[in-house]
């Protein structure tokens, strides 16, 4: 007797993106600030001119010009052959960097017996936001690609438009586990060369580094014109030190201990934290880049959302 | 006012419970477990718990010290709160270990003013509860007894007892008097009870009102300094007392058909005005009424003017209406009419001497023939037979023509003036100088001369005489001899030249010569009349002129004693009379104000009998009668001091004692605070409220730090 073998349903490439959250996503557009370079005609604006519906400017005509660009009206009135010149719009290339160090597994399903409930870690939140604007991107006809990272790059894929590459994306998250201690500015370097044409850089980490650092590595990119989106995810009890009499901390990546009441340093801890934080965003908008704090206790959709709308704005 | 006392003492009634501080280490032991037990985390932004560490960890430190400490505290004042504590201020008194007994007398102070009551209970009921508490929280080994101050101490026991029951009895039993209390003596009999007790703790307890009229001259520097002293006030700190305190007649000694004034005091030891009616009862119903105006702490005076129509011993009561103390709203005493004023003239003249003073002296008294219409009788002595019983009859004493005195005469003579008779004293020379220095002498400096004598005049030598120059008719002596003139007429031959000491005696006569003819000097109570003359003919005509009877007349009507205090026992005392003989076959009868019989005893002399009444235990009239019939009476009333009720508080007494703090206590006025005293002040209650407020402070302060 030939047993009947049911073929298992694949779910890879959902951990991240669930078809629930996709109704949040349809009618979300993502869009470049800066121009951005591109081989293809798309949405975004280019600094080539080409042909779209957005009208720049006149010329005279120039032998060799395609004569279906001569603006017959104009010569009519001026007796003269100009030629229309219109914006060229092109696709947009995002490149995703998320940080997978050891720090982004902060409030994974290890810390439910510590906080009694179960909590979304910074590395799944940094997941679902990083398959969100993979699937936002890809949606909208522009390339996308991922950069996993810890002290180096772990992964790289490079960018492109397909659902099939969408799908490589979400795999290469679902497959990733956090790995070791954060160098941000170190990896920016490492991938600065990896990204061979001008875009938006978002990277998606908890920026646990010298901030000087960090912006000193992303000014190479800011000198090339990419546009930078950093989302800074903290984990809520990283925000605010959850109630707990007496803990012993140990750190994520170098394995210092440190006991002490979270009742008695919260103020203080919330006041170094938030110093930081400001610093972050004092020397982000300096540069004008696009610095987002996100708590892990916002539902990912939200935060999304909220920052689209944001930036249409 | 709290309780003054000289040490305070914490002690636990609840001992058993100290075990309960074991719970002292609750917070210090979840303290340690807290830190020894903390979770372990894996946390990514350690350098922020580094650095806010690192700023907030001594603060934090401190805050949890603080919160230990205020943990622990509230522990502790729980613990406290269950042991139930309780202040002991007589810890000092009672002896705190078994081995060491306390000897201890109590002085319950049973005085008249102790009845006071404002409606409720009296002094003396609190007195008598405060007594048996003291008596009832003396252990086993203590000894006790107790000494009722009354007019004479009365002590249950010989010395302190370990016999409590008794005490307890005599408490019960015990009647307030209507004595006023002899403190001293009191005292006396406690220290003296004390010094035989050996090897104990000796303290006195006294529980009175502390009026301030009683305690104020208590001389408490004889108590020795073993001797510990606690005082327990039971007073009513607010009275509100009327009392009749003072009863006078005048003239002392009224005769029949003289106007007789009666002048009593009424005071008002309250706050209130009032008017009260005053009422004076007779012993045969007559009855007189006014009514008198009392504004707040004033003594105003009534009088009630009368006309005895018989001579003999009268009886009156004063009344006013009854308020909280009753014994002092009615005044009994007595007085006496007579039927003629008895002078006693001392003299030494012969009998058959028909130009001798005494004789117009004698005359000029009684001028009348038959006794009966005499106002005015002499009865005349020689110098030698001059007695106290003499001169107890007599309402004046004249002088005149006498021998050398001997010093017990002046002595009773200058008695008989310091208690309020007069003397008429004539001298002209012979033993009178001596006389004069002799009544100086004997007062003891309260006579003096208001001249020296510096010699004799004799101007009958020479056929002169002198004549009066000057005379003070502002006197009352001689007020009715100004318009007559006739004072110049007389002619004197023989008197003392003298020389005025100044601002000594009232000069009412001079010679022409300036010699002083007439002095007066105030002795104690009485008065002297120093006459610089005699009546005799050979050393002045004064006896032949008109104005001589007129002149003797007016000298007994002004130097009698015009006011005299009625003759008035108190309470406590033994009384006693002279009353008219009786014969020793006379049944005699001794009444007390209820006409009740009691003992007495009685003295039969020749010419009068002497009459002893037991201890006065009540206020009225002590009476002796024969055959049913009165013979005479004595009035007894409370002491007047008993009727000002102000009271001394705990300040005060401290301050009257003058003793050291270490031997003085005192309850500050109830019979809670004595509960205090004796029992020790409850604190339970006080840490249980500090807990709670400690609780709400540590609630705040982790609300605070919380936030």
């Amino acid at each position: 007797m030939v047993k009947k073998v049911q073929p298992r349903a694949d779910k890879r490439g959902q951990k991240y993106l669930r078809a629930e959250d996709l109704r949040y996503l349809k009618n979300l557009y993502l869009s470049a600030r800066v121009v951005v370079d591109g081989a293809y005609s798309g949405r975004h604006k280019s600094p080539l001119k080409g042909y779209s519906q957005e009208f720049t400017d006149y010329r005279e005509y120039n032998p060799g010009d395609e004569l279906k660009t001569i603006d017959w009206k104009a010569y009519a009135r001026t007796d003269r052959y100009f030629i229309k010149l219109f914006e060229k719009e092109t696709i947009m290339t995002s490149y995703l960097l998320v940080d997978s160090s050891a720090s982004m597994g902060f409030g994974g399903s290890n810390y439910q017996k510590l906080f009694g409930t179960r909590e979304i870690s910074k590395f799944d939140y940094a997941c679902f936001l990083a398959a969100a604007l993979s699937y936002l991107t890809v949606k909208q006809g522009d390339k996308v690609g991922l950069t996993l990272f810890d002290s180096k790059v772990k992964c790289h894929v490079p960018a492109s438009s397909t659902y099939k590459h969408l799908y490589r994306i979400l795999t290469q998250l679902e497959d990733n586990k956090v790995g070791e201690k954060t160098s941000i500015s170190t990896v920016l370097r490492q991938a600065f060369p990896l990204f061979k044409r001008k875009g938006v850089l978002i990277l998606i980490s908890d920026l646990l580094d010298e901030p000087e650092e960090i912006f000193g590595a992303l000014d190479m990119y800011l000198h090339k014109n990419f546009e930078v989106i950093l989302f800074h995810v903290l984990h809520k009890y990283e925000m605010d030190l959850p109630q707990i009499p007496s803990v012993n901390f140990i750190d994520a990546e170098n394995n210092e201990r440190l006991t002490t009441k979270p009742g008695d340093i919260r103020d203080s801890y919330s006041r170094q934290l938030q110093e930081y934080i400001d610093s972050l965003s004092s020397m982000a908008q300096s540069r004008r880049v696009d610095y987002q704090l996100i708590n892990t206790a916002t539902p990912y959709q939200i935060t999304l959302q909220d920052y689209i709308l944001q930036r249409r704005r | 006012m709290p309780p003054v006392a000289a040490q305070m003492f914490f002690t636990a009634t609840n001992p058993a419970l100290w075990a309960g501080a074991l719970a002292l280490g609750v917070p210090l032991l979840i303290h340690l477990l807290t830190r020894r037990t903390p979770k372990t985390m894996v946390f990514p932004t350690l350098q922020f718990i580094r650095a806010a560490r690192a700023s907030q960890s001594h603060l934090y430190r401190l805050r949890h010290l603080l919160m230990l400490l205020v943990r622990t505290l509230l522990i502790f004042l729980i613990l406290l709160a269950f042991l139930k504590p309780i202040l002991s201020y007589r810890s000092s008194l009672t002896s705190q270990n078994n081995s060491t007994s306390t000897a201890t007398v109590i002085l319950l102070d049973a005085s008249a003013s102790m009845g006071y009551s404002d409606g409720g209970v009296t002094a003396f009921s609190h007195a008598k509860v405060a007594a048996r508490k003291l008596i009832d929280h003396h252990r086993a080994n203590d000894k006790v007894n107790l000494i009722i101050m009354g007019a004479t101490p009365y002590s249950c026991f010989d010395q302190p007892s370990d016999n409590p029951f008794y005490l307890r009895k005599t408490i019960q039993d015990i009647k307030l008097t209507q004595e006023r209390c002899d403190i001293d003596a009191a005292f006396a009999e406690a220290i003296r009870q004390l010094e035989e007790v050996t090897g104990s703790k000796r303290q006195i307890h006294i529980i009175s009102d502390f009026q301030r009229t009683n305690w104020s001259a208590v001389n408490f520097e004889v108590v020795p300094k073993e001797i510990d002293l606690l005082f327990i006030p039971v007073g009513l700190s607010r009275t509100a007392n009327r009392a009749i305190t003072d009863v006078t007649i005048q003239p002392a000694l009224p005769t029949v058909s003289e106007s007789v004034q009666i002048v009593c005091k009424v005071a008002n030891y309250s706050d209130q005005t009032s008017v009260v009616p005053l009422q004076l009862h007779f012993l045969d119903g007559q009855m007189l009424k006014q009514d008198i105006l009392l504004e707040p702490h004033i003594t105003a005076s009534a009088n009630f003017r009368i006309r005895a129509r018989k001579s003999g011993h009268y009886e009156a009561r004063l009344t006013i209406p009854d308020d909280g103390l009753s014994a002092d709203n009615r005044r009994y005493f007595t007085f006496d009419v007579a039927d003629k004023l008895n002078v006693l003239l001392v003299s030494d003249d012969h009998p058959d001497d028909a130009k001798a003073a005494g004789r117009f002296l004698s005359r000029a008294i009684n001028p009348f023939l038959q006794q009966k219409h005499a106002t005015a009788i002499a009865s005349v002595i020689r110098s030698e037979q001059l007695d106290i019983f003499e001169i107890t009859k007599a309402q004046l004493v004249i002088l005149s023509g006498i021998n050398e005195l001997t010093r017990e005469a002046a002595e009773l003579l200058i008695d008989y003036l310091k208690n309020g008779g007069s003397v008429v004293y004539f001298h002209v020379g012979g033993g009178d100088a001596h006389n004069l220095g002799l009544l100086a002498e004997a007062s003891n400096g309260e006579f003096v001369l208001p001249f020296k004598l510096t010699g004799q005049t004799d101007l009958s030598v020479k056929g002169s005489y002198a004549s009066l120059a000057e005379a003070n008719f502002d006197h009352d002596l001689l007020r009715k001899f100004k318009e007559s003139g006739d004072l110049g007429d007389l002619r004197f031959y023989r008197f003392f030249s003298t020389e005025r000491v100044k601002q000594k005696g009232r000069i009412l006569m001079r010679y022409d010569d300036r010699n002083i003819a007439m002095a007066e000097k105030t002795v104690g109570s009485g008065s002297i009349l120093l006459c610089n003359f005699s009546c005799s003919l050979a050393h002045s005509d004064i006896a032949r002129s008109t104005l001589f009877v007129p002149l003797v007349h007016e000298i007994v009507k002004c130097l009698r004693p015009q006011t005299s205090r009625t003759r008035s026992f108190e309470v406590g005392d033994q009384c006693f009379l002279t009353t008219q003989p009786v014969a020793k076959d006379d049944p005699v009868e001794f009444r007390n104000p209820a006409d009740k019989p009691i003992n007495g005893n009685i003295e039969i002399g020749q010419n009068e009998a002497a009459v002893f009444f037991p201890k006065a235990d009540e206020c009225g009239f002590y009476r002796v009668c024969v055959k049913d019939k009165r013979i005479g009476s004595v009035a007894v009333n409370i002491n007047e001091l008993e009727s000002d009720l102000e009271t001394l508080n705990v300040p005060n007494l401290r301050e009257l004692t003058k003793i050291e703090r270490q031997r003085f206590y005192a309850a500050s006025g109830n019979l809670a605070s004595l509960d205090r005293l004796v029992e020790g002040r409850p604190l339970w209650h006080y840490f249980l409220m500090a807990a709670i407020c400690l609780l709400g402070v540590e609630q705040i302060l982790v609300m605070i730090w919380k936030r």
